[in-house]
């Protein structure tokens, strides 16, 4: 009945519809038009209904269709053929972006919000689980906890395996394991990476389910309570997928000024965009932090090796036999963010390969086994991928006009604004609305600025050329020791950026004295608000390449848990910690006593058991003392990362506070304006460093003299 | 009226030393607290602040005198207590055949302070069998049985459980519940013994009090560990029994209950 | 706060208090309370009556009754010089050094009573004729030589039977050590049964 209603709504809206589409309007009339839409929307806004949000997506979704055709009826007549040429290129570009909003709106429509699928109370009902945590280059000292933590998790000893998969073949993590009692598995070549590695693991063992970590994600001690859980309930399911959650800040966070306090860039596809592909059964498996049904597997012939994102396209395979995926929405593992923007440029880059890889190779709109909300879920997640160009394109649009005068727009600047302007700002309200608390406005653009000039090559030829190009692993954990500006990262940023700088000072050079030139001062006005947008973007792009120096190893968590601080005297204090890491703590005063007596050890008192460890005092003040922990044997370890890092709630935070998109923007110019500013300063101190430090050779010179 | 008794089936677990601290605490909640030695040693005092050379007692005048009340000292504010006293070794096996075999004896010497309304009475025994401990016992609402977190306490757990304490069961109002001193995390045995006294008892372990030197250093100071060393651990975990104790005995501060103060013959 | 619970605060956050996880954490710790004889006893209390549960070692067997006339002070012979043999001459060593060294009477007093049993725990374990006396520790070192060093110095000194253990590689012991424990510290209670009746075979 609901079915037949809805059909007949569409039918009775269709018309209408494809008249706000196709009505060609004057620029006056646009405007009202466009404003009264606007005007809707906003007093629609004060209900926060999700029905309400699909109104307005609706809405959105025909403004932004009338751009597009308004832009393919009237504005695609040039005079020449470069301005043909550049004309189409924008032309694509802007079609690429509807496409994706369209997509993205059905992806992300109908947030699934999944909850935890408790266990059944008798254990022995409970499935065999193998934990793999697979590694090839990373440092002992990474994997150690992450396999530590792995043995932290609740469940039966008996049913649950840890298998570190050792791609290096390293003595010393065959010694670890052994010492930390979990398997080691190698093999004799390493062919297809770490696809090949698990595949190889699934050979020798024999768990129900499979559980994957990369070697840096340490899993709370709840994971397998609160995912297993679904297994058993339905049988059709081959995966959940949890969030990846960083601990440590990503270059975005770490080297803008304004990073520390907005959604992490991860936030929105481990949030809304896994949440929307839920509801449609396309959550895809994203190598880590989830659960996968061996059977599933099996049927496929393993994970995929074909391409270079092994996971997405298992989980396509697997999909496409009739299994089932979900997604989970709570942060129950957590791992370390690329360290620095080049390494996050060379995953991400890996990422678009691999998902251009499997657009060609397996392409979700043809073959059998999927629905149609499947299909394009997995093909806006491709598309997405595809965004450098475009990008480019429109970073560089204005370009043509305001240095060469080029033409690649047929309609008058009024007309265009009238029609571009509900299309723009109905997609970044809708944005905020929808996923204000995952992502903030504007941020997107930053994000994909920063990677556009990089995936232009890549993207297109693995496009063209599908099986090219080979797996390059991301480097985890290594110390950032000085701090430096990585110019060769946002070298094509800094060109572009310099020349639409260039281009804007002509524009309005040209504006000002518009008769003499004979240009039309309105079409320099949107242009060189065009290029001033894009300089704004592209300036805090660069500005993530400053790269901070990153102090110490271990990441400080912020807690508090009570501590029992032993004294060498033999008195016991009791005080709290205020923050947390595996290196060290930081304990609020609770008295004079440690100015004159040694601490010699504190115990962290958690509800499960508590966990004393040997500290040496490193600073104190009045609040508090900063201790530092003291080499302790592989099981006190593991004791520890059970109260540091696989504490259940460890990683849930509330989420950040809705988006604003003015806010937002101001502080996206707030970074800007901190990347001259404090590298002015940073120079200035270098300088004045500098002058001491020749004044004090001067002086022991002349001591040495004298 | 709450009458806790104090006790362990083994000498030397901190019995005086947690009756002390433990009054102190229930007195820093809000309640006034009644602290009474039982045991001939007169170590009870010394935690109070009364000097070594002060013998004043209720055990030389309870022989004579029926109304044991007389004999309480204040020890600051809502906090008094009842010394044993200097005794001779006759005036001792008296007070102890008076209680064997008198069974009104006890009834009679602390009714003003039983009756009392709102004081809460915590008693401090000798180790081991003893007929102090076997006369109150009928009267106590809750017994706290100390001990150390060590094998030779733990050895005589089975002791207890077959009330061999007092040849009957312990405690016929509120139950008897366990609190286990000195446990130190970090030494080998103490957590062990620890961790099999929590799975083996249960609810039935009150607290767990941690190993502190303070409460030694208090001890010798004649303070209480709260004024002592307000951060020390132990002081936090024996607050912790506090205030279940409190719970069990349904003592409740801040339900608008007035108390008039305690006339005391002595200060 | 006496403690962090952080799966009740899970709960919390993710309003998930109607789930009763499970707190498995006393998995991984290891299970040293029942390496502990007084603690094994207690947990065993109810259990069916095995005699290793209700030893303390089995190292060092429990006290038996002595015998009726143990302490018959007739048995005494002044001190002579008896060759070391058979297991039927109880406490004949022992007698001559008690005649010869009168200060450490009640030293001797318990080598005596041990002494006795360690024969009744031999010739439980090990029919051998030969076992021969031990001379246990207390007895001071002035004893002449006849009295051989045999298993008792082995039981009551552990340090030496985990010696030849520490020589090796260190990095052997760490790899095959169960949870971080050596040898080193409960020998006396964790040598199994095989090694310590292959060690009474090779001290005769």
């Amino acid at each position: 009945m609901k079915k037949v209603l809805f059909y007949l709504l569409l039918l009775v809206l269709a018309p209408i519809a494809v008249l706000i589409i196709i009505t060609p309007m004057d620029s006056q009339k646009q405007y009202i038009f466009g404003f009264i839409s606007l005007a809707i929307l906003f007093l629609l806004g004060f209900s926060k209904k999700h029905s309400v949000s699909i109104i307005m997506m609706l809405v959105s979704v025909l403004m932004s269709t009338r751009y597009i055709y308004f832009r393919a009826t009237q504005t695609l007549h040039f005079n020449s053929e470069i301005e043909a040429i550049l004309g189409i290129g924008l032309f694509l570009a802007e079609l690429y972006i509807w496409v994706v909003l369209l997509l993205s709106y059905l992806q992300t429509a109908f947030p699934l919000k999944r909850g935890i699928v408790p266990l059944p109370d008798d254990t022995s009902t409970w499935p065999t689980v193998d934990v793999y945590v697979p590694s090839y280059n990373e440092s002992l000292e990474v994997v150690r906890d992450t396999v530590l933590a792995a043995q932290c998790i609740d469940y039966p000893r008996d049913k649950i395996k840890i298998y570190l998969l050792d791609d290096g073949k390293r003595r010393e993590f065959a010694v670890f394991a052994a010492d930390a009692g979990v398997g080691y598995i190698t093999r004799n070549d390493n062919s297809h990476a770490k696809a090949g590695n698990l595949n190889h693991a699934m050979k020798l063992t024999k768990g129900e389910l499979i559980c994957v970590f990369d070697c840096d994600h340490v899993a709370t001690r709840i994971f397998l309570q609160a995912t297993v859980g679904a297994f058993l309930q339905d049988p059709k399911l081959a995966l959940l997928q949890t969030p990846h959650y960083f601990y440590s800040p990503d270059p975005f966070e770490r080297n803008l000024s304004g990073g520390k306090n907005i959604p992490n860039e991860g936030a929105l596809f481990y949030g809304p965009i896994q949440q929307g592909n839920d509801n449609w059964n396309a959550t895809f498996f994203c190598g880590s932090c989830a659960v996968i049904r061996r059977s599933a597997l099996e049927e496929i012939g393993g994970f995929a090796v074909e391409t270079v994102t092994e996971d997405a396209h298992t989980a396509l395979k697997m999909q496409r036999l009739g299994w089932k995926s979900a997604f989970l929405d709570i942060p129950l593992a957590a791992g370390l963010a690329t360290e620095r923007l080049v390494l996050h440029v060379i995953q991400r880059t890996r990422w678009a390969r691999g998902m251009t890889q499997i657009f060609r190779l397996d392409n979700p709109l043809f073959g059998r086994g999927l629905k149609w909300q499947q299909r394009l879920c997995y093909l806006n997640a491709m598309l997405y991928f595809q965004f450098a160009l475009p990008r480019v394109a429109f970073v560089t649009a204005p370009l043509a006009y305001l240095l060469f005068n080029l033409n690649i727009i047929h309609s008058s600047a009024s007309l265009i604004f009238a029609y571009a302007l509900p299309h723009l700002i109905l997609s970044i309200y809708l944005n905020s609305r929808m996923n204000g608390r995952y992502r903030y406005s504007f941020w997107g653009e930053i994000y994909d600025m920063v990677m556009a000039f990089h995936l232009v090559l890549p993207t297109a030829v693995t496009m063209l050329f599908p099986k090219r190009g080979k797996f390059n692993v991301t480097d985890k954990g290594a110390l950032l020791n000085v701090g430096y500006f990585d110019f060769s990262v946002v070298r094509p940023h800094m060109i572009v950026a310099v020349l639409l700088a260039v281009a804007v000072i002509a524009g309005i050079v040209r504006a000002c004295a518009h008769d003499y030139f004979g240009v039309d001062p309105n079409v320099i006005a949107l242009n060189v608000g065009w290029g001033l947008y894009s300089l704004v973007f592209l300036l805090a792009a660069i500005a993530v390449a400053r790269e901070t120096r990153q102090t110490r190893k271990t990441i400080r968590i912020d807690v508090d848990i009570p501590v029992v601080i032993h004294y060498a005297s033999g008195i016991s204090s009791r005080s709290n910690t205020l923050d947390l890491s595996m290196g060290g703590c930081r304990i609020a005063v609770p008295d004079d006593r440690h100015l004159t007596d040694e601490i010699e050890e504190i115990e962290l008192q958690l509800k499960s058991g508590s966990i004393s460890i040997p500290v040496q005092v490193i600073a104190n003040d009045e609040q508090a003392i900063r201790l530092q922990f003291e080499e302790i044997p592989l099981d006190r370890r593991r004791e520890l990362v059970r109260v540091v890092l696989a504490r259940a709630d460890a990683w849930i935070h509330p989420p950040k506070p809705q988006d604003n998109p003015f806010r937002s923007l101001l502080i996206i110019i707030r970074c800007v304006f901190d990347l001259f500013w404090l590298t002015w300063k940073s120079r200035r101190e270098n300088r004045r460093l500098r002058q001491e430090e020749a004044k004090r050779m001067e002086s022991a010179s002349e001591d040495n003299v004298t | 009226m709450p009458l806790v008794c104090v006790c362990s089936p083994k000498g030397g677990v901190g019995k005086t030393t947690v009756t002390a601290n433990l009054a102190y605490a229930l007195a820093r909640a809000g309640s006034k607290v009644l602290a009474i030695d039982f045991d001939v040693q007169n170590a009870l005092r010394l935690h109070f602040g009364v000097p070594l050379s002060d013998g004043r007692g209720y055990v030389t005048k309870a022989i004579e005198s029926a109304d044991w009340s007389q004999s309480v000292l204040t020890a600051g504010s809502n906090m008094f207590v009842l010394p044993y006293g200097d005794v001779t070794e006759d005036q001792r096996l008296e007070f102890e055949h008076l209680l064997a075999t008198d069974s009104h004896f006890l009834m009679r010497g602390l009714s003003t302070l039983l009756n009392y309304p709102g004081l809460v009475i915590i008693a401090d025994f000798p180790p081991g069998p003893n007929p102090a401990l076997k006369a109150v016992s009928r009267l106590a609402d809750l017994h706290l049985v100390t001990m150390l977190a060590d094998t030779a306490s733990l050895s005589l757990l089975p002791h207890i459980e077959n009330h061999r304490l007092i040849g009957e069961p312990l405690n016929n109002k509120a139950g008897y519940y366990f609190v286990l001193n000195q446990s130190d995390n970090r030494r080998h045995i103490s957590r062990d013994v620890t961790a099999f006294m929590q799975q083996h008892l249960g609810d039935r372990l009150l607290g767990v009090i941690n190993r502190d030197e303070s409460v030694a250093e208090a001890n010798a100071s004649q303070q209480s560990i709260f004024d002592f060393s307000p951060a020390s651990a132990a002081a936090f975990d024996i607050e912790l029994i506090s205030k279940r104790v409190a719970a069990i005995l349904g003592i409740k501060i801040g339900d608008g209950a007035v108390h008039t103060a305690l006339r005391t013959s002595n200060f | 706060m006496k403690n962090y619970d952080d799966l009740q605060r899970f709960k919390d956050k993710t309003r998930t208090g109607a789930i009763e996880f499970k707190d498995m954490s006393a998995q991984n710790k290891h299970s040293d309370t029942s390496n502990w004889a007084i603690i094994k006893q207690l947990m065993n209390t109810g259990d069916d009556d095995s005699v290793l549960s209700h030893a303390g070692s089995i190292a060092v067997p429990a006290p038996q009754a002595v015998k009726a006339d143990e302490f018959d002070a007739s048995h005494f012979r002044p001190l002579v010089a008896q060759p070391i043999s058979s297991t039927a001459a109880q406490g004949s060593i022992l007698d001559s050094l008690q005649s010869a060294l009168p200060d450490t009477k009640t030293a001797a007093f318990q080598p005596e009573q041990t002494q006795h049993t360690t024969a009744t725990l031999f010739e439980q374990l090990a029919p051998v004729t030969a076992a021969p006396e031990a001379a246990v520790e207390p007895i001071p070192h002035s004893i002449p030589e006849p009295v051989k060093e045999t298993v008792k110095p082995a039981l009551v000194s552990p340090p030496q039977a985990p010696a030849p253990v520490t020589t090796e590689p260190v990095r052997f012991d760490k790899l095959f050590a169960a949870k971080g424990n050596t040898a080193r510290s409960h020998p006396a209670k964790d040598l199994p049964l095989q090694p310590l009746l292959e060690m009474i075979a090779s001290c005769r």
